[in-house]
């Protein structure tokens, strides 16, 4: 006689329960041993990925148009834009110096660091902003081909995250706490970083 | 005991290395003012201004982002990215001289 499956005695058991329960330490795979919190390393994984999705397309469409894109290029300050990477090099030393600060327990001198990176960062922004003027005023837009697509969207993109970058490390100075300004400062230098990236990709290598 | 990646020493040399970096790349792709920027970039000079960015990124992750305080697979995975943009342009720069 064949048994119907309901009257088939389940012989699973629920797995107990644990006694201990999970702490955000077991759950992060490795990344709660880096600075800062683990959410900041995902978000930096994912904006490499971004980006770096890009400047691979931007290399892309240059082997399409590589003498439209030679020529387009040289629209661009090489020097301007060297100069900007060592503004932003800079800040990310003032930043490692904040987090040290903050580590030795002197939040002054944290604040004093966090407020020299913000200061360089404003730079960076205005040497962006005159750079953009200069292109606007030399009648260069987003629309004038598929260079300047790509330079004003990666170069802008990255921008904002200056200027999103700027208002977390206001926040963080607000509340300086061990954890904050490391993940405040971790965001500063996945700036930095995806900016020595784009640099000889877009000024440099044509 | 503080960690080496804020140490001072460490975190001035990275930026003198970084900064160095920095004005290798611009001299190479631009000949010292002398070449003419119109010009595609060879092989090599293309190497040298992506080994630079790419070392420059490197050493960012490791000491002022502190990865070098984390496992090998974190690393590696990191690493990885940064070897696949590399590529990427270079064999973009390699295509652009067979095809053109």
């Amino acid at each position: 006689m064949t048994q119907s499956v309901s009257s088939i005695p389940d012989d699973r058991q629920e797995p107990p329960e644990q006694d201990v329960p999970a702490t955000d330490s077991d759950s992060w795979g490795g990344l709660e041993t880096l600075p800062g919190h683990p959410l900041i390393w995902i978000l930096i994984l994912s904006e490499l990925v971004v980006f770096g999705a890009f400047l691979l397309g931007f290399s892309g469409a240059r082997v399409k148009d590589p003498t439209g894109f030679a020529i387009s290029q040289m629209q661009l300050d090489r020097v301007v834009g060297g100069i900007n990477t060592m503004v932003l090099l800079t800040s990310g030393l003032c930043a490692v110096f904040a987090t040290r600060a903050i580590r030795l327990g002197t939040v002054g001198h944290c604040r004093g660091w966090l407020l020299l990176t913000a200061l360089l960062g404003l730079v960076f922004l205005g040497v962006k902003i005159v750079e953009y003027k200069a292109k606007i005023d030399a009648g260069i837009s987003m629309e004038t081909n598929s260079f300047f697509t790509l330079y004003f969207l990666i170069t802008g993109f990255h921008a904002l995250h200056v200027v999103m970058g700027l208002g977390i490390l206001g926040i963080v100075a607000l509340r300086p706490l061990a954890v904050n300004i490391e993940t405040g400062v971790a965001f500063w230098h996945m700036i930095d970083l995806i900016w020595v990236l784009v640099f000889p990709v877009v000024y440099l290598v044509r | 005991m503080m960690d080496h990646h804020l140490s001072i020493r460490p975190a001035l040399l990275v930026w003198a290395l970084t900064s160095g970096a920095t004005l290798l790349s611009v001299m190479t792709a631009t000949g010292g003012g002398h070449a003419d920027v119109s010009h595609m970039l060879g092989l090599g000079a293309t190497a040298v201004v992506m080994l630079a960015g790419t070392v420059k990124a490197w050493l960012i992750l490791q000491y002022y982002l502190g990865l070098g305080q984390s496992g090998g697979a974190w690393r590696g995975l990191f690493a990885a990215f940064l070897i696949i943009i590399s590529a990427g342009v270079f064999i973009a720069q390699f295509l652009i001289g067979i095809l053109y």
